[in-house]
């Protein structure tokens, strides 16, 4: 697919908590209709990222730009009005509404001024995620993949450029898995929005993303196409630790 | 009270709009129509004004006001405010102060533009207060913070010298129009109303868009701001409309008493009393502040019949016995039932 112009970009963002550089100089780039996936081991400062784009942490140092407007520090809810939504790795649905109440929410706050009503947008959403039929169930009652699927619906509700997946196959089955994977390439070929997905499973994000950027202690050691991203020798190190001699 | 709790059911599906349960709606929406015609008749074929329980029907809509206030910040926001009882009596001295002071010259009884007044001043010190606090604080911190807020409030008022009228506040006996008799009636009837008319206010706020706000703050704030609610604002709008609310209802109070002072309306009666008919009743439910109102009310005031000075101890035993059994209130006692109805009509 090929890269449109500029959506997201950060440039030299850096973050520590006390002693420890979480982030350190980052640049990267997500294009429009673009899939990126970011990868990294445990602790790489992947969630992280997103907590800066999302404004839930400010950057010590450097600048994130949307659409070609400075949006470092700007209050959460404005950023997802802007057009980025995104989910948690720990599931953060509004546990004792309805799976319909979740979405309405996202629907009716997440954007405004947009031709179609929130009630459409919800339940078009819904209909993405295939969850039309749970409805009225409580988020609370629902299982680890549907709870998935309905932060994927709440995102979606919003009419996002830009949507963030945090770890969203962590903790699934193999059909889960599959499912998801369905379904969000199905929206994103239907609603034509880019993704930045951070995952621990290297394999799906490889098949599925059209570029890769790996994370390190902070720092980015590789950004390519996946085929090259899988043979860098960095990143096999990243991974598994240096070659014997 | 055996499905009253559907109410809350049908009122969550009122957003969703699903088919079929209009009847419900309507069922209970008529019982509703039905007890307020009843409570709203009841001085025309009882002596509310010699008879007991006009005294005790009175003091249970207070009390449902200021739980209704606190069921909007706490229940359904999940901000808990230790605040209430200053905005109660701010509400009750903003009418004090302002009848005593002859700022209306109008002379009335009830004057409704004083009643206004004691909404909206505490509406515009819970602004001020709750801008700082609310965007700083969260939980328990948040608490802690209005609790010292009411402690302020309280000490300035005390200390408030020839304006407040100090620890012996105003007494507004002489300020009683010379052509109205006190009658309890009136008191019930407007307690009664701004009861129903504030039940009402919670209903609509919540089952709108502004309550798919508060609710998603409650259940988290973090992913609430992240689909786009302005956490702060909704939270200073329920922490607003909670004050002035507590803020009605001290001023109906304190035409009630005719005299206002530190010790009846700033005590902490107003805070914790209303706290406990919510969670008895049920939090974030549109009538657990009533059944709560009533059943903790009921409690003491029998209690101060049977077991004069010890009463307070019964509702102790109550709030730990709830908290021990009935974590959800009354009101989520009876929320299984419509799951379990919903599941056997799913089966068949």
């Amino acid at each position: 697919m090929p890269a449109g112009a500029p959506l997201l970009t950060l440039s030299g963002v850096s973050k520590h908590f006390g002693g420890l550089q979480v982030i350190n100089d980052l640049d990267f780039v997500v294009h429009e209709e673009e899939t990126v996936g970011l990868i990294g081991p445990n602790g790489a400062g992947k969630s992280t990222v997103f907590n800066l784009i999302t404004s839930i942490y400010q950057p010590d140092r450097g600048s994130i730009k949307f659409k070609g407007n400075e949006i470092t520090g700007l209050a959460p809810h404005k950023i997802c009005h802007l057009g980025i939504s995104r989910t948690y790795q720990l599931v953060r649905a509004f546990l004792k509404m309805t799976v319909m109440e979740n979405v309405m929410t996202a629907a009716v706050y997440g954007a405004k001024h947009l031709s179609q009503s929130p009630k459409q947008r919800t339940m078009e959403a819904l209909e993405l995620v295939e969850l039309s039929d749970k409805r009225d169930i409580k988020a609370a009652h629902l299982t680890l993949s549907d709870r998935r699927l309905l932060e994927i619906a709440m995102g979606l509700s919003s009419m996002p450029a830009l949507v963030l997946l945090d770890e969203p196959m962590a903790g699934l089955t193999e059909v889960e898995i599959q499912r998801l994977l369905g379904v969000i390439g199905a929206t994103r070929d239907e609603r034509r929005f880019s993704v930045l997905w951070i995952e621990h499973k290297v394999d799906a994000v490889l098949d599925f993303c059209d570029r890769v950027g790996v994370l390190d202690y902070g720092a980015k050691i590789a950004d390519g196409c996946p085929d090259d991203v899988a043979c860098n020798p960095k990143v096999i190190e990243a991974y598994l630790g240096e070659p014997v001699a | 009270m055996g499905g009253i709790e559907r109410i809350e059911s049908a009122d969550v599906r009122l957003v969703a709009g699903t088919k079929g349960l209009n009847k419900r709606k309507l069922i209970w929406a008529g019982l509703g129509v039905l007890a307020v015609v009843f409570f709203g008749t009841l001085p025309f074929y009882y002596d509310v004004h010699n008879g007991q329980y006009g005294v005790f029907f009175f003091n249970v809509f207070v009390y449902a006001i200021v739980a209704q206030g606190w069921n909007l910040i706490g229940g359904y926001t999940g901000q808990i405010s230790l605040g209430q009882n200053a905005f109660f009596g701010i509400g009750a001295y903003t009418m004090a102060l302002l009848w005593f002071n002859d700022v209306t010259k109008t002379g009335y009884y009830f004057d409704p533009v004083l009643m206004i007044a004691s909404a909206v001043a505490p509406a515009i010190v819970a602004v001020l207060v709750g801008l700082p606090l609310l965007s700083r604080l969260r939980g328990d911190y948040f608490a802690f913070g209005t609790l010292g807020m009411g402690m302020i409030v309280t000490v300035l008022f005390i200390n408030g010298g020839y304006f407040t009228g100090g620890a012996e506040g105003r007494m507004l006996v002489s300020k009683m129009p010379p052509d109205v008799v006190f009658n309890l009636r009136t008191h019930y009837w407007v307690a009664f109303l701004v009861a129903v008319l504030v039940t009402l206010v919670v209903y609509f706020l919540t089952s709108s868009r502004v309550g798919l706000a508060l609710k998603a703050i409650r259940e988290d704030e973090v992913a609430a701001a992240s689909h786009g609610v302005n956490v702060l604002k909704y939270k200073v709008i329920a922490f607003a409309v909670g004050a002035s609310t507590a803020g009605v209802a001290g001023s109906i109070y304190g035409y009630y008493l005719l005299q206002v002072t530190p010790s009846n309306v700033l005590t902490q009666n107003w805070l914790f009393y209303p706290i406990l008919m919510v969670v008895l009743g049920g939090t974030g439910t549109i009538l657990g502040p009533w059944v709560g109102a009533f059943l903790i009310y009921l409690l003491s005031w029998y209690g101060d019949q049977y077991f004069t000075g010890y009463s307070p101890i019964l509702s102790g035993v109550v709030i730990i016995l709830v908290m021990l059994f009935l974590p959800s209130g009354i009101m989520g006692l009876g929320q299984k039932v419509p799951d379990w109805g919903k599941r056997v009509r799913g089966s068949g």
